[in-house]
């Protein structure tokens, strides 16, 4: 048997304002709530609220042998609770079902797991009750923002308590080792790594609607074929376990990112029986593959993994020098903000701690027109920059810290 | 040079340029292709006759042969040019190089002011006038002129004499411009009687006129005009109708047209009515020396933001001082006392004066009028970004000097360059608090600004003449 885990991720960050500098001591407020708000509710009509009822649907029609398991940030249910109540209402009937499982993570989608490690343990801290409080589940399962992992990572997410953790199949880190078995990370034998199968996953997330792929149209006849192939391929494991088919990615493939009007409900709505047909798969939750498998080996990922991009390293979100210095800027706040024990200014500096602030500075690709500017929503990196600059400015007013480009001043 | 950029024509193709600037005497960006180009066209084999207006004296380049042609005006007496033209076919074949230039007494002022007087018969004859009409205007004695009239032989028409020169204020541009393109285009016509080219090549619009009197005689030769700013980009609303005719009629009669941007090309389609397909795009390049940064990013500079260009309308220099009056009252008071910079001349000089002290920056505001090109760098290295706030500008290479100098720019999304330098701060140029915002960016954040000069001299040194010369002759291909 394959055991099957689909796993989507759903995100929305708090996205900034054009916060000018001239506004600098005079306005605390921003965040783009007419953006937020008109992004959430079009993509709760166009994915969420849909392909919630699709699943349900699922679930109950094949008698709930059809599982799937969630990442749900944070800053997505408060945006939720916020701009559209409906959605976590949906989210919380398929819950209900038994047949889906929530994973837990940083409350704000940070990249804190890398800059803080002790925020990074408050954060998920507080997704946790923000699960509990809202979906009536904490998780049980970890998957760090954008699937970011490297040994010392793990080593805090086991600390933590947690079993098991997702993580990117990645080549460089797998070497000739098969992404369908279990491992564990150096220093870290007691968390079980489960992997995403990148090609299978970027078959649905990317690859579903181009027309320029030699597979397309992708069917689920054909997809089916391709699970099956794995299973005739891989009977048993060398320590005779089921092989691990993990499809990780992002829950507005459906709909948003995969248009509907591409087939992709059609191919979900179709996808689940054809495989349970086959009679040699089995839909499992990250928490369920974790009760029967093992590690097989132990990988050592020294430098971060993550599911970004070609390099899936950090690069998405870290390296340029305006991705930097906007990083040092707002982890450099950090005790100064906590010393106030102002709630909602707490609140507003980790929603600043967002890995999306540093995305839409990336210029990696910038020349080519690709996804990062798909998903930018500013005119440029540059843009992106500044405003995120222009409100630490302010926040540093309000703690009486000088500002960040004097301690960077490059000395003459 | 690479076997693949090679150009394979059996013979050397022979160009006849048609332009009215050439370094060292240019007014703006247009001198600067006009040399860029035709240097690296040389360089891949054409052989280039230049005709220019007037040039000043005197000069041998490595591969560029100037002829003294005013001299020989002035000893000779007007108009006695087939001396001239004589003298220039010989330079031509003897010449080491592949160019020549050839200079016409005549001027013209492109810029700023609207021409006047009598359209000239080559003029009228683009326009498609009638016979009649033309007699009738220039009082031409009808028989003589009506046999000349739609012939391919130079009708006797001769324009009449510049006047005499004024030796200490040398200016490109005349007064009467409607003449002096008569009689650059009797030069042309001269030329054409001996002188047989592949391809003419004709700079904007004051030498449209002049490509299509040598068309008429040779009629063979392809005639591609090259547009570095239309009658829009310098006039914006209140364009010449007369300069906006000669153009689109140039256009319509061209064989191909370059543009220098997508944007110029996008104003040739929509607003001359010329379908796109006819257009292609040869974007300007940085000298091969603008391509090593001069000066650090990390240099000590002082807080001065930077205008380099005309002081007219289509420029945006109000635009730039709204944004600056926005920057002085936000500005922290650790930065300095910022200040603002306009380096060039223009109509709207008193004008901006009076602004600035409305806003009540006049203390912050600095008008060093015109500047020569080597002292451009030196303010450049000074300063910490170079803002182009035009409201229309067909492709900007000052942008390239300033990365070149180390500086950010801020662009106007009406602008060309920015096809090229994508990675920039980019603003409309009526969006005021926007560009106050990156000017105040620019100034304040060393890390934006050391990553913009970055990529920005990574995405100069991807560009090159010797690119755009390929782009042009591979064009012509289509035509030989």
């Amino acid at each position: 048997m394959t055991n099957l885990c689909f796993y989507f991720q759903v995100h929305q960050p708090w996205r900034l304002r054009h916060y000018r500098y001239v506004e600098v001591g005079h306005n605390h407020d921003y965040f783009d709530h007419d953006k937020n708000a008109q992004v959430m509710r079009k993509v709760a009509d166009k994915c969420y609220l849909p392909m919630n009822n699709l699943l349900l649907d699922l679930i109950s029609d094949l008698d709930g042998s059809f599982k799937a398991s969630f990442s749900i940030s944070g800053v997505f249910l408060q945006q939720a609770e916020e701009y559209a109540p409906e959605v976590i209402h949906s989210f919380k009937r398929l819950i209900e079902t038994g047949c889906v499982e929530v994973l837990s993570e940083t409350s704000h989608h940070s990249l804190t797991s890398l800059f803080s490690p002790e925020e990074f343990v408050e954060q998920v801290n507080i997704h946790r009750e923000l699960c509990s409080r809202l979906l009536k589940t904490p998780g049980k399962t970890f998957r760090n923002t954008e699937l970011i992992t490297s040994n010392a990572i793990a080593s805090e997410v086991a600390k933590m308590g947690y079993r098991a953790m997702l993580m990117e199949g990645a080549d460089r880190v797998l070497g000739w080792r098969s992404p369908l078995f279990g491992y564990h990370l150096k220093n870290s034998p007691n968390l079980l790594m489960l992997l995403k199968n990148y090609r299978l996953s970027d078959d649905i997330a990317f690859r579903f609607s181009d027309r320029g792929w030699a597979e397309w149209p992708l069917t689920s006849e054909k997809f089916t074929h391709w699970l099956k192939m794995i299973e005739l391929e891989n009977p048993v494991s060398a320590k005779g376990q089921d092989p691990f088919v993990g499809l990780f990615m992002d829950y507005e493939t459906f709909g948003e990112h995969q248009w509907k009007s591409t087939g992709i409900f059609d191919f979900m709505r179709a996808l689940p029986l054809r495989l349970l047909d086959t009679g040699s798969v089995r839909f499992v939750t990250p928490s369920e593959a974790a009760e029967t498998m093992q590690p097989s080996a132990e990988l050592d990922v020294h430098s971060p993994v993550s599911w970004a991009d070609i390099e899936r390293d950090l690069s998405a979100w870290v390296g340029n020098p305006i991705q930097d210095s906007a990083i040092r800027a707002i982890y450099r706040l950090e005790g100064a903000v906590k010393k106030t024990k102002d709630a909602s200014l707490i609140e507003t500096w980790r929603r600043l701690t967002t890995s999306d602030h540093f995305y839409y500075m990336c210029t990696k690709y910038f020349a080519d027109g690709d996804v990062h500017k798909y998903f930018n929503p500013y005119e440029s990196p540059y843009d992106a920059h500044i405003y995120f600059m222009n409100t630490v400015a302010d926040l540093e007013q309000r703690l009486g810290l000088a500002p960040v480009e004097d301690e960077e001043r490059i000395p003459a | 040079m690479s076997a693949s950029v090679s150009v394979s024509f059996k013979k050397p193709v022979q160009v006849l340029m048609l332009g009215w600037e050439y370094p060292p005497r240019f007014a703006g960006g247009l001198g600067k292709a006009c040399s860029g180009l035709s240097q690296a066209m040389a360089s891949l084999g054409c052989q280039i006759t230049f005709v220019l207006p007037t040039f000043p004296k005197r000069i041998v380049e490595s591969h560029l042969r100037v002829v003294g042609a005013r001299e020989l005006l002035v000893e000779s007496g007007w108009p006695k040019e087939l001396q001239i033209h004589s003298h220039v076919q010989r330079e031509a074949v003897q010449s080491p190089g592949n160019i020549v230039r050839i200079e016409t007494e005549a001027k013209l002022f492109p810029y700023g002011k609207h021409p006047t007087g009598e359209l000239p018969p080559s003029v009228l004859r683009m326009l498609g006038e009638t016979f009649e009409r033309v007699t009738k205007k220039l009082g031409v004695e009808r028989q003589t002129f009506q046999k000349e009239w739609a012939s391919t032989e130079p009708e006797p028409y001769v324009p009449p004499l510049p006047n005499p020169r004024k030796e200490e204020k040398e200016e490109i541009y005349g007064s009467n411009m409607w003449e002096e393109i008569e009689r650059y285009c009797f030069a042309v016509r001269q030329l054409g009687k001996s002188h047989e080219v592949d391809v003419v090549h004709a700079h904007d619009w004051m030498s449209f006129p002049a490509a299509l009197e040598y068309k008429r005689m040779n009629p063979r030769a392809p005639v591609f005009m090259h547009v570095h700013a239309t009658e829009y980009d310098r006039s914006g609303e209140n364009v010449n109708t007369d300069v906006f005719r000669v153009e689109r009629e140039g256009f319509r009669a061209a064989t191909h047209i370059f543009a220098v941007s997508r944007y110029t090309a996008g104003i040739i389609e929509k607003l001359y009515g010329i379908p796109r397909e006819k257009i292609t795009v040869v974007y300007n390049a940085p000298d091969e020396g603008a391509k090593q940064m001069i000066s650090s990013p990390k240099a000590q500079r002082s807080p001065h933001v930077v205008f380099l260009g005309r002081l007219t309308f289509q420029k945006g220099p109000d635009h730039f001082l709204e944004a600056a009056k926005m920057v002085i009252d936000a500005a922290p008071k650790r930065l300095g006392k910022v200040q603002f910079i306009f380096c060039g001349t223009g109509d709207m000089l008193d004008k901006l004066r009076s602004q600035a002290f409305r806003l009540g920056i006049e203390d912050r505001v600095h008008f060093a009028g015109f500047v020569e090109p080597r002292h451009v760098d030196q303010i450049l290295m000074k300063s910490r970004v170079l803002v182009m706030p035009s409201v229309s500008e067909p492709f900007g290479l000052v942008a390239l000097e300033a990365i070149h100098c180390g500086i950010p720019v801020i662009l106007s999304k009406q602008s060309g360059v920015r096809e090229v330098l994508h990675r920039a701060l980019q603003v409309d140029f009526w969006d005021h608090e926007k560009l106050a915002d990156q000017i105040l960016a620019a100034l304040r954040l060393k890390e934006l600004s050391r990553q913009l000069v970055d990529e920005g001299m990574e995405q100069i040194r991807a560009l090159s003449w010797e690119k755009s010369a390929h782009t042009v002759i591979n064009s012509y291909r289509r035509y030989l």
